[in-house]
């Protein structure tokens, strides 16, 4: 190593092109409308340095203001301790900003995603499937972060690419039975509910299928809605009118979930399915602009409750939370209310946190997908 | 990458062409900053709201603004994420960095080499020393610069930048005895 020469001047000449931002010809024009929607500063009550960035509010309306560079929505506080805004309300001011707000130009979709969850060894389920009786080895957590590369054209290909796993036992015992069971490394990591096997340790890169042949439903076509496969293509042809988009989620799950014999007419989904519907293709679908919108307007029609006040993340992140009564199962949803993204989903069993994936980023790209060596 | 570059004054200090001015000359700085603390993941959230404080703040933006912009930046950074949660991100993107090189052969699978064990040990630094020997090795700052951003005097800058080198030593001799010479330049399968 040249550090025997000069260790700053090494690393000066190894400096990562990742630090260098990606082209994006809307950038400045956005910042610029952003920073020129906010309110100024009071005259004397300027913080010695950067000011905190979130407005917080016990109470507070989000308001959408038309900019020159689309729609923004503002969080503008309006008083003390005024009611919070409906979620109806809050939801349909972000998916103006989500529908108003980006263009949408670029070759590929993009998400990074990480997941956590908890999860249970049962010993080697592909040599011998266990008893429906087996007790579980041991206990483990894992993080998944994964990108999700979606091609808009079919002439491209879409990638999930495995960047890392990382699991632990929960406890001493758990450590001592993992010990005991060999320490096999995982097999599968799940990324926002979907389980992707590791035939090779990550990073891994997976390609994606555009359509799906009946024949070969093993084939990989992450995303998924509610637990049923969506291919890409599928997601280009949702309607973006929310009650034609209702009826094609309606659809999707009814046929995957009804028999043959059972008739469809007159039948729809309950409301916690249509939630995790629009969750899963807010946070790990290529849906238009538009689509995303009506995905909030359909989720402000469903008898849904939304946090009094800001929550945060996993990351520290504010953002308001929806969820809808599912019984011991939770799933919140957490928007950032100033930009319509969501932020992050949590699972919650019997009110403890049990999981969650956060959308560290999102958005339309001309980059091409960077991959790993090896292809699971 | 100089920081020593004195803005120029050619625009009306408030105005939306001193604006956009100030965004084409440091927005990669700051963007390049930001990935350093968080990764690539969050830098643009990151960028975009240290140039909206510069924009609320633009009577006290100074002439020479590099190192305003990245304290900006680093408040951000403070104010939203966690330490914890700080350490995981950009652990995660200096091991991605290292284990997605492209495949080289000789000298400069020598140089990749190297770059992957000083990424290696980068990760494993504490967040303290690591932000140091970034300001000065990968974002041009000068020494003045990154003690104005870090709030240390000079005299301490020049003692926390020898700490840190010593400990980034430190791990790089642990990672090149660790380095298995059969699998030289591969990723982790």
């Amino acid at each position: 190593m040249s550090r025997k020469t000069d260790l700053l001047a090494t690393m000066a000449a190894v400096r990562p092109d990742r630090l260098d931002p990606p082209a994006d010809p809307g950038r400045l024009e956005r910042i610029r409308a952003l920073a020129m929607s906010k309110p100024e500063p009071e005259p004397g009550r300027v913080p010695a340095r950067a000011p905190r960035r979130r407005i917080r509010y016990g109470g507070t309306t989000v308001a959408a203001a038309a900019l020159v560079a689309g729609l923004i929505v503002v969080a503008r506080p309006t008083g003390q301790d005024t009611d919070p805004p409906s979620a109806r309300r809050t939801l349909l001011a972000a998916a103006t900003t989500l529908q108003e707000g980006d263009t949408a130009a670029g070759r590929y979709w993009t998400a990074d995603l990480s997941t956590y969850t908890t999860a249970s060894y049962l010993g080697d389920t592909a040599a011998k499937p266990p008893p429906p009786t087996a007790k579980p080895l041991y206990r483990f957590s894992s993080t998944c972060r994964a990108r999700l590369w979606a091609a808009r054209s079919g002439r491209d290909t879409s990638w999930l690419v495995v960047d890392a796993v990382t699991d632990r036992r929960l406890s001493g015992a758990d450590e001592r039975a993992w010990l005991r069971a060999g320490a096999p490394r995982p097999r599968t990591c799940e990324i926002h509910g979907m389980s992707v096997g590791l035939r090779a340790a990550p990073p891994a890169a997976l390609a994606l299928q555009r359509t799906m042949r009946t024949t070969r439903r093993e084939e990989p076509t992450y995303p998924s809605a509610a637990g049923v496969p969506i291919t890409l293509d599928q997601i280009a042809a949702l309607p973006p009118d929310p009650t034609a988009l209702k009826t094609a989620l309606d659809e999707l799950w009814l046929g995957s979930t009804a028999s043959a014999t059972e008739p469809k007419a007159g039948r729809t989904p309950p409301p916690d399915v249509t939630f995790q519907q629009i969750t899963d293709l807010l946070v790990g679908a290529p849906a238009p602009p538009a689509v995303q919108a009506a995905l909030y307007r359909v989720l402000a029609g469903l008898p849904i409750d939304r946090s009094h006040g800001i929550v945060t993340d996993r990351l520290g992140r504010h953002g308001v939370a929806f969820w809808t009564a599912t019984g011991a199962m939770n799933i919140r949803l957490i928007i950032d209310p100033r930009t319509g993204r969501p932020l992050a989903v949590e699972s919650r069993l019997a009110g403890e946190l049990d999981g969650y994936t956060l959308v560290l980023r999102q958005g339309w790209t001309d980059t091409v997908p960077t991959l790993p060596a090896h292809r699971l | 990458m100089s920081s020593r570059e004195p803005r120029a004054e050619c625009a009306d200090r408030g105005s939306t062409e001193w604006f956009d001015e100030l965004f084409g000359r440091y927005f990669a700085r700051v963007y390049a900053y930001a990935v350093t603390r968080v990764g690539g993941a969050l830098a643009e959230e990151v960028a975009s709201e240290t140039f909206v404080i510069a924009w609320r703040r633009r009577d006290v933006v100074p002439e020479v603004p590099l190192a305003w912009l990245i304290g900006v930046a680093r408040n951000v950074i403070r104010e939203q994420w966690r330490q914890a949660a700080r350490q995981e991100l950009i652990a995660a993107e200096l091991h991605a960095w290292a284990t997605t090189s492209p495949p080289v052969a000789g000298d400069v699978a020598e140089l990749v080499v190297d770059r992957n064990v000083l990424l290696r040990a980068l990760a494993a630094l504490p967040e303290r020393d690591r932000e140091v020997l970034m300001l000065l090795g990968w974002h041009g700052l000068s020494p003045r610069e990154a003690a104005e951003v870090l709030g240390c005097s000079r005299p301490a800058l020049t003692m926390r930048v020898h700490r840190a080198r010593r400990h980034l030593d430190r791990h790089i001799d642990d990672a090149t005895r660790d380095a298995d010479p059969g699998s030289k330049g591969d990723t982790d399968e």
